[in-house]
């Protein structure tokens, strides 16, 4: 952590609290709408999730860092939208590994496999997944539908992922 | 011990110096190296340290043979750390500052109070055209960070149900210099109010009612 950040999320001690950061040079200088996170964090919360913050970060690799580290320490879900393409810009993915302790590669291919069955360019998405802690961090695309349609992919997973995660198996309810 | 410092920019223009070994007493840090230039450098001024190509704190212990870069604010005034939120649970306390890079740092908080024209408010209930309001807020904070040389700007508002003696919104802005935290943060929490779509409602024991003047412009 840089010395001077200074970054806070209000901690939610919920299984299922969900914090989606919104990674957009476009979204930052609001030139244009970027509908990915509000349609993320509606996502979540007909899911079942606590969307406690949405937050908007330039893509810049230093604050992302410092925004998936304070989200990470304030809920068990953390969601980006965005900066994972293969624009010079765009450092989503090199910035949550050097947040990430643990990586979920799963995660990541099945996320790219489902938008894979609308458009071979999922491929091209370099988006990672993995714990940090008990908090589990997922990379998505930056447009709406391409995220909510990886989020879906996955979706089903991440209840049992959270408890295992949190040392919790699926005996202990 | 000596240590390679290295300047850019401005601060190299200004002293006359790109690089150059320095001789530091043991166990000194790497605000040594920023004190060595202070008195040629004078006061103010947002320099950040890094040592070996790394942000570094002042503090940060230096070792023999270590390269000190003395970084004045980056190309085009981009602030180090531009978060806008729209938050839906109580905001904790920010955490204290570290590193003291920052110099100036100005917070407003507003916070929810219980008088009102028409008997005392229990709770402000906060809703918001969310996609556009994250929106407007980011683009704030952005032209702040055109107009200033800032080097943090956190915005956070609160959604939803906020009791009185609450937070609703918090501006923390931090600058070398405290004219530019003062105006950042005047222009972010004023800019805010009137051009982000977020609306009130007062909640009394008696009902409730949606406050106007707040649409955005």
């Amino acid at each position: 952590m840089p010395p001077h950040a200074r970054l806070h999320f209000p901690a939610s001690a919920s299984p299922r609290a969900a914090i989606v950061i919104t990674v957009s040079d476009r979204s930052a200088r609001g030139e244009r709408p970027d509908a990915s996170g509000p349609a993320v964090a509606a996502l979540l919360a007909e899911n079942g999730f606590e969307v406690t913050a949405t937050a908007v970060v330039p893509d810049q690799e230093r604050p992302l860092i410092e925004a998936l580290r304070a989200a990470a320490r304030a809920a068990r879900l953390v969601v980006s939208t965005g900066g994972t393409g293969f624009s010079p810009r765009d450092r989503t993915p090199e910035a949550t590994a050097r947040v990430i302790q643990r990586a979920a590669p799963g995660l990541a291919e099945a996320m790219r496999a489902a938008g894979a069955q609308k458009t071979p360019r999922a491929w091209l998405a370099r988006g990672i997944a993995g714990l940090r802690g008990r908090s589990l961090i997922l990379n998505l695309p930056g447009s709406p539908t391409a995220a909510c349609e990886s989020l879906r992919a996955v979706l089903p997973l991440l209840p049992h992922a959270l408890d295992v995660a949190a040392g919790r198996d699926r005996h202990e309810g | 011990m000596r240590v390679k410092a290295i300047l850019f920019a401005v601060l190299a223009e200004r002293l006359g110096v790109r690089e150059e070994w320095i001789e530091l007493p043991p166990h000194a840090s790497a605000g040594d190296v920023l004190a060595h230039y202070r008195p040629r450098l004078g006061a103010g001024g947002s320099i950040l340290l890094a040592v070996n190509a790394e942000f570094s704190a002042p503090e940060a212990a230096l070792h023999d043979g270590d390269e000190v870069a003395l970084l004045p604010p980056m190309s085009g005034g981009a602030p180090i750390l531009v978060v806008t939120a729209l938050v839906r649970r109580p905001l904790p306390p920010p955490p204290p500052w570290a590193g003291g890079v920052h110099g100036a740092v100005v917070t407003f908080e507003g916070v929810v109070r219980a008088d009102a024209d028409s008997g005392p408010v229990q709770a402000l209930f906060y809703e918001a055209y969310d996609l556009m309001a994250e929106r407007r807020m980011a683009a704030l904070a952005a032209s702040a960070a055109e107009k200033w040389p800032l080097t943090h700007i956190h915005v956070l508002h609160r959604l939803g149900e906020v009791p009185v003696g609450e937070v609703s919104v918090r501006v923390i802005v931090a600058s070398g210099h405290r004219d530019a935290a003062f105006a950042a943060c005047r222009f972010l929490i004023d800019t805010l109010k009137a051009s982000v779509p977020i609306w009130k409602r007062e909640d009394r024991a008696d009902g409730s009612r949606w406050v106007e003047g707040e649409v955005p412009l």
